[in-house]
């Protein structure tokens, strides 16, 4: 048992150190895409969008050229730093997870629910942030199209939340079972006292 | 089966339960009212929420009725708990309900108070005996401070 807390505190450290290392390394490229993402977004809502609103090439109207030429390059540069966002992600849940395990001597099982749990959380918050981000631009290629996006979201959503759900249901689980074995032990120690 | 493990069934149950209803009604529900289409696409949102929770929260309901008819809980508590279940069930399921149609939602709302009466109508001295002794306790608190 004192050897398994040790192993997890020892790893708390290791994980402590590669998400320095991670954070470093992938921190300012996700900031400078993030930058590019967030001014091509206001320059094509503010400023192309608003120009181009009584022009057509081809008969198409050219702010929804626009808006399909934009989300094409935003979806490109998010591709760019998807993997990195997600290793991100991974070593912040990673981190916290160990901290907490570490902070009340869990078991590495402990931990990779933790992990589980933050992890998915994170995954449907930066989907739904990325949704919000992009909806506007499917709303004006075609309405459907963010209509259809946003309920493929919520099925995986439900699924990931259910997981994160079930890997927090087990640590809950866990405290549960202590909390109420201790009582349960108290309540016939108290019995058979009397 | 030991009675533990049906409070931490539904304690596990709840817990996934609030996770999906909070993201339902705090992300997804305002973001499929702000897609214009012509398809009702709050609603159905709503409804894919609403299902999963309610499986969530039906596992749960029976986890934590099997822990409240064992033989770990005083016969005291028993009443009082079982009101927090059923408020519990009505406060993750009527918002999603609401969100599907209102009249569903109100529906649903009458239901759960309408059992909660009938639940509470049996064991209303012992109600009034934990209202009591909770407001007894609430003002020493208050006035020891």
């Amino acid at each position: 048992m004192a050897a398994n807390m040790d192993s997890v505190e020892e790893r708390a450290r290791e994980v402590y150190a590669s998400t320095v290392r991670e954070l470093r390394e992938s921190a300012p490229k996700i900031l400078v895409n993030l930058g590019i993402v967030i001014l091509l977004w206001a320059f094509t809502k503010y400023v192309f969008i608003p120009l181009s609103a009584e022009y057509a090439l081809l008969g198409i109207p050219l702010p929804q050229l626009i808006s399909a030429i934009m989300l094409v390059a935003v979806a490109l540069l998010i591709m760019g730093i998807a993997r990195e966002c997600l290793d991100l992600v991974d070593a912040a849940a990673t981190y916290a997870a160990y901290e907490f395990g570490a902070r009340r001597r869990a078991n590495e099982e402990e931990v990779e629910n933790y992990r589980v749990g933050l992890r998915s959380v994170l995954y449907v918050a930066m989907a739904a942030l990325l949704f919000t981000l992009f909806k506007e631009f499917l709303d004006m290629l075609h309405p459907a199209l963010s209509a259809v996006m946003l309920l493929a979201i919520a099925v995986w959503a439900i699924f990931t939340l259910v997981r994160a759900g079930r890997a927090f249901s087990r640590l809950a689980e866990y405290y549960a079972r202590e909390w109420a074995e201790k009582l349960e032990s108290r309540l016939a120690g108290e019995g058979g006292g009397r | 089966m030991r009675a533990s493990d049906g409070f931490s069934r539904a304690l596990g149950g709840y817990l996934t339960a609030s996770l999906i209803w909070l993201f339902s009604l705090a992300v997804f529900i305002p973001l499929a009212a702000e897609v214009s289409v012509d398809a009702p696409l709050k609603p159905l949102i709503a409804s894919m929420f609403l299902a999963a929770t309610a499986i969530e929260v039906y596992g749960a309901t029976a986890g934590a009725l099997e822990y409240l008819n064992s033989q770990h809980v005083p016969e005291r508590l028993r009443p009082i708990l079982l009101e927090a279940v059923l408020a519990a069930d009505a406060v993750l399921l009527v918002p999603l309900l609401w969100a599907v149609a209102p009249v569903l939602g109100g529906v649903g709302l009458i239901l759960a108070l309408t059992a909660m009466l009938v639940t509470a109508f049996p064991h209303l001295d012992e109600l009034a005996a934990f209202v009591g002794r909770a407001l007894i306790n609430l003002a020493r608190l208050l006035s020891a401070q």
